[in-house]
């Protein structure tokens, strides 16, 4: 007898971090469980664990198996500090079936992330039915459940803008460049500052390939410090770091500035920039990108021509404007996912229904024959095969009914089961294939 | 042939109809534009090439080139803007800019009017100079030369919307669907070097045919005021182009001075041909 997806499921929307790092796995955690659950449980089974939820579904091999149980499993799994467990039980999502196949579907797609339309999300889901193909909880019902929720994925980034913009300021920094200069890699960015986010965003810019960097600071030592830390090591040739007295002469030579000190006032001044724009290599765009509170830059420098200033409202606004997007969205996204889930469950009842139909037609068949061979002694040989095909039509047509009640699509695994069940019951089907079984005589 | 010259007459709106729908969809719709144009990359070469049959099969069959009226022109003009987009852009699919729907839209509306318009060879009679060789190579040359640089405006235009919606933070629809700025300005800068190549050679042509004229002096065929409009303008995307080499010139300024070209060769037109002055 098929059973329901059963699911538990902590995310960032049900938990807060304190909790939620008390259930997160590591990848030898993960595989321990995924074998425990495939030796006791079943299986199909799958386990996401990411930094904002740990979800586990599972497919029972019967229906003693409840989300009770899987929280079982789960909890013993980690050390758990003490009282933390009964907070754990009550944060906890359970889902079965239905619900559990639209929420995987949901994760999959991004729109249950913390930023909707996280990219990452696939990823790791992917990586999730990786592992539980290797710990050999990839039955046949998991490996279908993964197509279709690949499938979904798909569809979602290829039919709707949900993934589109950057949805992190760092990123929309990023993204800004890209809208300016094709190709950063004959580009030279000026770092001004060599703090943490300073830092940060110089590894943005090396991570896309920046020709060349130069620091500008305060102490030109740790610029250079910065400088070898952002490269691995391994500065370029056109590299430099230079101290605050040489901004002037630095942003002659760069196309990207990206500004982050503690200074209390501007550090650039439309003097000082519209004087080093006189001296540049070209008249093209320059971008100056301000991402310090107070802020680096004067915002006059941005009435410039061929000057883009943005200072860090102006990033949070590209986030902003792509994340209601995004929202904007979320209908598109929840259409495919019922398409979707309307399709697997077809193809689940078609699959799930297959063996008790068939059941039911060797029934109806043995019934058929016993009674044309009872009979047939008694009849010509035409009358024979009039009275053959007859009985198959009848046999056909009563079928049909029943057949089709079975292969329709269900909204909900439990009426599904229902049916088959009743099917069973009113055949006494359980006995044909009990009958059938062989003996361990044999 | 004339069968022929009407079948593809007919065919053409309809593949320009199925480009500005294809490359809508790539422009439109998320995801990266490139692996999508590189698909459509093989019908766009097959509508350059249908197009090109039938500005053939015209010439044999009427013995001149598409030039007897502005209607036929037309076809002419929409073949030089959807060819030389094909050339400068799809041939690189890897950087390719993803704005054929502008090009293909344009050069699609210009083939509607033609193939609507064009009947054959009504009100031409006694237009011997039709049949000119250097006549036609002259008007070709001109019109590769300002497709071209209509091609070069489309750029310049969509390079100013996206600057425009950068400065002001507008982060909608064209920030999202543009190429960059750079891409742009590389395309435009392209097409503004193709139109001067054919603009020089549509001059030279244009002074050839009017050097057998033994009246003609050459301050005369200076000052003439079609031939001093398409020198101004020619002068202009030279200069672009000389800026961009010489003092580096980049960016709004760089497009505004193309731009500014074509815009010269509109008005300087429209008011010759306004004023009937012909050559």
């Amino acid at each position: 007898m098929p059973q329901k997806l059963v699911a538990i499921a902590l995310t960032h929307k049900t938990a807060p971090v304190e909790l939620r790092e008390l259930v997160a796995l590591s990848e030898s955690e993960s595989k321990a469980l995924l074998t425990q659950l495939h030796d006791a449980v079943s299986p199909d089974a799958l386990l996401i664990t990411t930094c904002n939820r740990t979800e586990l579904y599972v497919r029972p091999n019967d229906e003693s198996i409840t989300t009770d149980i899987l929280i079982d499993f789960l909890l013993r799994a980690k050390q758990l500090p003490p009282g933390k467990e009964q907070e754990l039980r009550q944060s906890l999502m359970r889902l079965t079936h239905c619900d559990a196949i639209t929420h995987l579907f949901e994760v999959i797609s991004g729109i249950d992330s913390q930023i909707i339309g996280d990219q990452q999300i696939f990823a790791q889901v992917k990586d999730a039915f990786r592992q539980s193909e290797e710990a050999g909880t990839n039955g046949g019902f998991m490996l279908k459940l993964a197509h279709a929720a690949f499938r979904v994925a798909k569809r979602v980034r290829s039919e709707t803008e949900l993934g589109i913009g950057a949805a992190t300021v760092s990123y929309a920094a990023v993204e800004f460049t890209r809208k300016v200069y094709d190709d950063l890699r004959d580009r030279t960015a000026l770092i001004i500052g060599a703090g943490e986010t300073a830092e940060l965003a110089a590894k943005h810019l090396v991570e896309r390939h920046i020709g060349s960097l130069i620091i500008a600071n305060r102490t030109v030592d740790k610029g250079r410090e910065m400088l070898q830390n952002v490269r691995d090591g391994q500065p370029n040739a056109k590299d430099d770091a230079v101290s605050l007295d040489e901004l002037a002469a630095a942003l002659r030579r760069s196309d990207i500035v990206i500004s982050s000190t503690a200074a209390p006032g501007y550090v650039l001044t439309p003097e000082l920039v519209k004087s080093g724009l006189h001296k540049r290599k070209s008249y093209g765009p320059m971008i100056l990108l301000d991402i310090a509170v107070p802020r680096d830059i004067d915002p006059k420098i941005g009435e410039l021509d061929n000057i883009f200033l943005k200072d860090i409202d102006d990033l949070r606004a590209i986030v902003d404007q792509n994340l209601e997007r995004r929202k904007e969205e979320l209908p598109k996204v929840h259409s495919i996912i019922k398409e979707e889930l309307e399709g697997f469950l077809s193809l689940q009842s078609k699959l799930e229904a297959g063996p008790t139909i068939k059941r039911l037609r060797e029934k109806f068949e043995a019934v058929r024959r016993e009674e044309l061979e009872r009979n047939l002694a008694k009849l010509t040989p035409e009358q024979q095969s009039l009275v053959d095909e007859m009985t198959r039509r009848m046999m056909n047509r009563l079928l049909h009914t029943p057949t089709v009640m079975l292969k329709e699509p269900r909204n909900s695994m439990d009426d599904l089961l229902a049916r088959i069940e009743l099917i069973n019951a009113l055949f006494a089907l359980d006995e044909v294939s009990d009958e059938n079984k062989p003996t361990s005589d044999h | 042939m004339s069968t022929w010259v009407s079948i593809l007459q007919t065919a053409l709106p309809f593949l320009y109809a199925a480009l500005v729908y294809i490359f809508g969809q790539i422009f439109f719709r998320p995801g990266v534009a490139e692996a999508r144009v590189r698909r459509v990359m093989p019908f766009a070469v097959a509508t350059v090439i249908v197009h090109a049959t039938y500005i053939c099969l015209f010439t044999l069959h009427n013995g001149r080139c598409l030039l007897g009226s502005f209607p036929e022109i037309s076809s002419l003009i929409a073949f030089t803007l959807f060819s030389i987009y094909t050339v400068i852009e799809v041939r690189r699919t890897e950087q390719a800019s993803g704005t054929g729907f502008f090009v293909s839209l344009i050069a699609g509306l210009f083939q509607i009017f033609s193939s609507i318009v064009v009947t054959g060879e009504a009100g031409l009679a006694g237009m011997e100079i039709l049949k000119d060789p250097v006549f036609n190579l002259h008007v070709t040359a001109a019109i590769f030369g300002y497709a071209a640089w209509t091609l070069a405006t489309i750029y310049g235009g969509l390079y100013l919307l996206l600057y425009k919606a950068m400065k002001s933070n507008k982060y909608g629809a064209i920030f999202e669907h543009l190429p960059s700025l750079e891409r742009l300005e590389k395309y435009g800068l392209r097409a503004t070097g193709v139109g001067f190549g054919f603009l020089t050679l549509a001059i030279w042509f244009g002074w050839r045919l009017m050097s057998v004229d033994p009246e003609l002096t050459f301050s005369s065929f200076l000052f003439h005021p079609k031939i001093l409009a398409t020198l101004l303008a020619w002068l202009v995307f030279g200069v672009t182009l000389m800026a961009r080499r010489v003092i580096r010139l980049e960016g709004r300024k760089l497009v505004m001075l193309w731009m500014s070209g074509f815009v010269l060769t509109i008005i300087s037109m429209g008011f010759i041909n306004a004023f009937g002055m012909r050559v």
